[in-house]
């Protein structure tokens, strides 16, 4: 840095004529005007380029150094990236469930021409009627030694003293009666069949005003008791209330879907159970209808 | 008499008193007790738990032409019927049977019970009949409108009289007595007659106040200057909105026929919301951001300021009992719902879901808030949102829905929307949003509706 002082401070001393050099400088007397700049110039580049070939020295013999110092490579085994985060739902806004309405089944129809039909053969009549008659009479005979065969065997056995004895009771209930009675837990089980078939031709035909909001609809659940009889034919003959709710758009909803099944009106008939006897019981005691709850929203 | 006497005559007394009154409590306990066993044990059937889905259905109803028993009316029957029509189906309780559905001369009956066939309305699929007469007597209107059962096929009292009323009454008569078939029917009266306020886009790109009835019927218009007026809303006889007349966004109020300024602060004096005396109202004063004040609805005066962020603080609304406002705020990022209390305390963000929402309006009943939202499709749609921050939506897919408002009973909604490309018109729908109808058929540019209470 001192020499391109000096170096800087003689170029100006040497190019301005203003300043008498010999005074400034008494080493200026005794030296060529070239001398000092070239020497300068020489200082400058021998400091710079001594600065660089120190730093290009110094990168390649720090790494060295390191790797001398350590010994080993610095090598990552088993490396497991960090998990940053769950990604957060996105919080859009609901959408109103919409489910496109199912395609209508299209009937399938054939319009391809009808195939031709193959001409009739020829059949010899008298042959096969001749042939009809033989066969009928070799059955009736099989079936008349048969019987004879049988007859003969049943009459043997009756003669036959060892003939075997079935001496094991029968099986069924201590208060069972002849021809035999549904169980209590089957007829459980076939009253929770009809029960189901029920309810789904009510649920075809309730419908409730649009006057009553879901939380009313939900207040009256409970309220309501209807008693029907049924004919055997499963159409409504009398209906009472036993009990009645608080909402008068309610009650008459529900009088409606009777109204439907009474043979009054010409209504439809409610599904019946199958078996004899749950049907007797339904028909004889009648049904209780109670709760008269909407599930639907 | 000695004593001995006396006391056999009074056992004798007592002994026929027993006697007698055995004889006849006796009886009436035997009688008692043989009716009892004469009386069968009701029968006890098969127990049904009827629990099933049931279909949710309009009530079907059957409004023939309006009769004129005393000769020509002047066109009063066809708006009575028109009214009687529209409006019951506005309601969305009710499906209007259609008139050509009658197969029978509904004119040949009369409006007594006498009179009518009940047979053929229960075969046309009616559960309600309405039946109209107009009689003209000088310059008053005597209207005659009767609502029937028809399965039960008698009249049902109604909480309506009929009056002779001027030819300029009949339609406020007519929208009284559909009241009273909403309320047969639902137990609450209904809301036709009311009002709502709101602003139009005129030709010139101005906007206008107008105030008109919920049916769309009666307008009035409040505003004429030539320049732009915004968010309306009315309180206690007035409406107050705002209005760049003065080039500020002024608060002004019109009462009595007269518009007033009321608030000329510089910056915005918007989204004014009224209740009980109070005024809630937007003031950015001057450059500062724009926050919730309470400001006097007299004068103007500034009686509290509500919220200090530094975020856009808008659009008050106040809950059915002035205790609670709900605002719009920009605190978190993007425009949300808050609520707070009416002193401006314990304010918290209510909706997290969706990047828009704004326009809140407050149901007069419940704690239930209507706002719109844009949602993940860039369309704008209706939501309710209640104090838990559950929401739920009321409309999607039909063009752009904004600007809730709910009616006095909280059982609609008025909105705008776009739907249909006729431009934005004012829509009624049922606060499920299960029924909407066009409440504006002429006419498009409707904004910004605020339903009176």
């Amino acid at each position: 840095m001192f020499a391109s002082a000096r170096t800087f401070w003689m170029i100006l001393i040497v190019h301005n004529p203003a300043i008498d050099a010999k005074e400034m400088d008494p080493m200026l007397g005794r030296m060529d005007r070239t001398a000092p700049v070239a020497s300068g110039i020489a200082t400058s580049l021998l400091l710079h380029g001594a600065l660089i070939i120190a730093v290009f020295v110094g990168s390649i013999y720090s790494d060295r150094v390191v790797e001398e110092e350590l010994g080993y490579d610095i090598v990552f085994d088993q490396v497991e990236l960090l998990q940053l985060g769950e990604e957060k739902p996105k919080a859009e806004l609901p959408r109103i469930p919409n489910p496109a309405p199912a395609a209508p089944a299209q009937p399938v129809v054939d319009n391809s021409k009808p195939k031709e039909m193959p001409a009739e053969p020829v059949v010899d009549t008298q042959a096969v009627k001749e042939q009809e008659r033989q066969r009928r009479e070799d059955q009736a005979k099989v079936e008349h030694d048969t019987r004879q065969k049988k007859m003969q065997d049943a009459l043997s056995a009756l003669h036959n003293p060892n003939r075997p004895v079935n001496t094991d009771t029968p099986a069924g209930s201590a208060d069972g009666i002849a021809g035999g009675t549904v169980s209590d837990a089957a007829m459980a089980n076939l009253m929770g069949t009809y029960q189901a078939k029920l309810l789904a031709e009510f649920s075809r035909y309730w419908e409730i005003p649009s006057t009553i909001t879901a939380q009313e609809k939900s207040s009256l659940a409970g309220q309501v008791h209807v008693y029907v009889r049924l004919s055997d034919s499963g159409h409504i003959v009398s209906y009472s209330f036993r009990k009645l709710s608080s909402n008068e758009q309610f009650n008459a909803s529900i009088e409606r879907v009777l109204k439907r099944f009474q043979v009054q009106f010409g209504g439809r008939a409610l599904p019946m159970p199958d078996n004899p006897q749950v049907r007797q019981a339904v028909v004889m005691r009648g049904l209780e209808l109670k709760n008269w709850e909407d599930v639907n929203r | 008499m000695n004593i001995k006497q006396f006391s056999l005559a009074m056992l004798r007394s007592i002994a026929a008193v027993v006697l007698i009154a055995s004889l006849a409590f006796g009886s009436e306990a035997f009688a008692q007790t043989s009716q009892e066993q004469d009386a069968p044990p009701p029968v006890s059937g098969i127990e049904i738990d009827v629990r099933v889905g049931a279909r949710r259905v309009l009530v079907p109803l059957a409004v023939p032409d309006t009769q004129q028993p005393a000769g020509e009316s002047q066109g009063v029957s066809t708006r009575v019927q028109e009214i009687l029509r529209r409006n019951l189906d506005l309601a969305g309780y009710f499906q209007i049977l259609p008139v050509d559905s009658f197969f029978f001369d509904p004119s040949k009956e009369g409006l007594s019970p006498a009179d009518i066939n009940f047979q053929n309305w229960f075969n046309v699929g009616a559960q309600g009949l309405i039946k109209s007469a107009v009689r003209v007597q000088g310059d008053k209107i005597q209207l005659d409108l009767r609502l029937y059962a028809v399965d039960k096929g008698r009249p049902i009292t109604l909480k309506w009289t009929a009056q002779p009323v001027a030819r300029g009454e009949v339609d406020a008569q007519v929208n009284d007595f559909i009241n009273a078939v909403i309320e047969h029917y639902t137990g609450q009266r209904g809301i036709f007659g009311t009002r709502i306020v709101y602003a139009q886009r005129d030709p010139n790109g101005l906007k206008q106040i107008f105030s008109m009835d919920m049916d769309g019927t009666n307008r009035v218009q409040i505003t004429r200057n030539r320049a732009i007026n915004l968010l309306p809303t009315a309180g206690s006889g007035a409406v107050y909105y705002t209005s760049y007349q003065d080039n500020n966004p002024d608060l002004w109020v019109y009462r009595g026929g007269e518009n007033k300024k009321l608030s000329s602060r510089r910056g915005q004096n918007s989204g004014a919301a009224y209740c009980n005396g109070k005024l809630a109202l937007t003031l950015s004063m001057g450059g500062e951001n724009a926050d919730v004040y309470l400001i006097d609805p007299n004068d103007g005066k500034i009686l509290r300021r509500l919220t200090d962020h530094w975020a856009i603080d808008t659009s008050p609304t106040w809950s059915a009992d002035c205790s609670q406002i709900a605002f719009v705020s920009g605190r978190s990022g993007g425009p949300q719902i808050y609520v707070m209390n009416a002193d401006g305390s314990d304010q918290r963000r209510l909706t997290h879901q969706g990047s828009y929402n704004s326009n809140p309006s407050w149901a007069p009943r419940g704690d239930l808030i209507a706002f719109s939202a844009r949602d993940q499709f860039n369309r704008f749609d209706i939501f309710t949102v209640d104090l838990q921050g559950n929401i739920e939506r009321l409309s999607q897919d039909q063009g752009n829905n904004e600007e809730p408002t709910f009616s006095p009973d909280g059982r609609y909604l008025i909105f705008t929307s776009d739907r249909g490309g006729r431009g934005k018109r004012l829509w009624l729908m049922t606060s499920d949003g299960e029924i909407q109808r066009l409440i504006t058929t002429d006419g498009a540019g409707f904004t910004e509706p605020s339903w009176s209470r």
